[in-house]
């Protein structure tokens, strides 16, 4: 993809998502109901709407590096790895939303910031996980051997996703028992759905532009390594 | 001021803060790439033409 439609991708991906995070958050802070056992805390309970779908964007981030791990371990194409290390890095930027929100959100419900039960560990260890894999990146500086490590990594951590996910389903947690699939008495006000559905979308677009920009970037360190190279012949 | 106000503000500036600044840290990084390619090719260019 030359520059110019690159920039037109991003600008499709951006304008879109912009928008519609806009329409999303005003339709979560205006319109959608407050969570009964939350009315005395009415604003705080609106993290909400950033902390779920920042969540579920992880956790789609990291499953794009499974993906693009075993990608690349079956074709060996260096183009998988690139999209596993933007993947990567974008999905330790939503993970590092959620971790920020849940204290915000915890302190005035909880009383407390933190406190180690399954659902907070398990995600802290995932963020660590994928920092682990980027650091990893950064001290490996042939290409090949580093392309491989990582995705042995890149496959191995994502078991801790479903972790994750089931964590609160296993375990008695302080974090409050799940709204998806979590049996009869789980479930959100459709109103509320809708708010989340939105942010979800809207943040989905802007992690497309986030992973895109990153991909961008990564072949371009490949071209100047190349030139580098050709520099030197 | 309702009670968790200042935990709702807190909550949704610092998300965009990371969010932006993540966007406009590739932005540099990609600037910096480029300026670095349009140097080296200059080069070769020149050693060609040499």
């Amino acid at each position: 993809m030359n520059n110019s439609a690159s920039d037109r991708f991003s600008l499709a991906l951006g304008v879109p998502s912009l928008l519609i995070l806009i329409g999303a958050f005003y339709y979560s802070f205006l319109v959608a109901p407050i969570e009964s056992s939350m009315a005395m805390v009415e604003p705080v309970q609106r993290i909400f709407y950033i902390h779920l779908p920042s969540a579920f964007i992880s956790f789609l981030s990291f499953f794009v590096v499974f993906i693009a791990s075993l990608g690349y371990l079956i074709t060996r194409r260096v183009a998988w790895d690139w999209v596993a290390v933007s993947a990567a890095e974008v999905g330790v930027v939503f993970c590092s939303a959620v971790l920020i929100t849940g204290p915000l959100w915890a302190k005035p419900v909880w009383g407390i910031w933190w406190t180690w039960d399954a659902r907070l560990t398990t995600t802290l260890i995932l963020f660590l996980i994928y920092v682990g894999y980027l650091m990893l990146r950064l001290y490996i500086p042939e290409a090949q051997r580093r392309a491989l490590l990582a995705s042995v990594v890149g496959i191995l951590g994502f078991v801790d996703v479903p972790i994750v996910y089931m964590a609160n389903r296993l375990w008695r947690t302080q974090h409050p028992q799940p709204v998806i699939a979590g049996g009869e008495e789980s479930g959100l006000d459709p109103r509320m759905w809708w708010g989340v559905l939105g942010v979800f979308v809207g943040l989905a677009l802007f992690a497309g532009l986030l992973m895109r920009q990153r991909y961008r970037l990564e072949s371009m360190r490949s071209e100047l390594i190349e030139l580098e190279r050709s520099a030197r012949d | 001021m309702p009670i968790g106000l200042k935990h709702f503000f807190y909550a949704y500036s610092l998300v965009w803060f990371l969010l932006f600044g993540y966007l406009l840290n590739l932005g540099l990084r990609q600037k910096r790439l480029s300026e670095e390619l349009r140097a080296l090719r200059d080069r070769l260019t020149r050693k060609a033409a040499d």
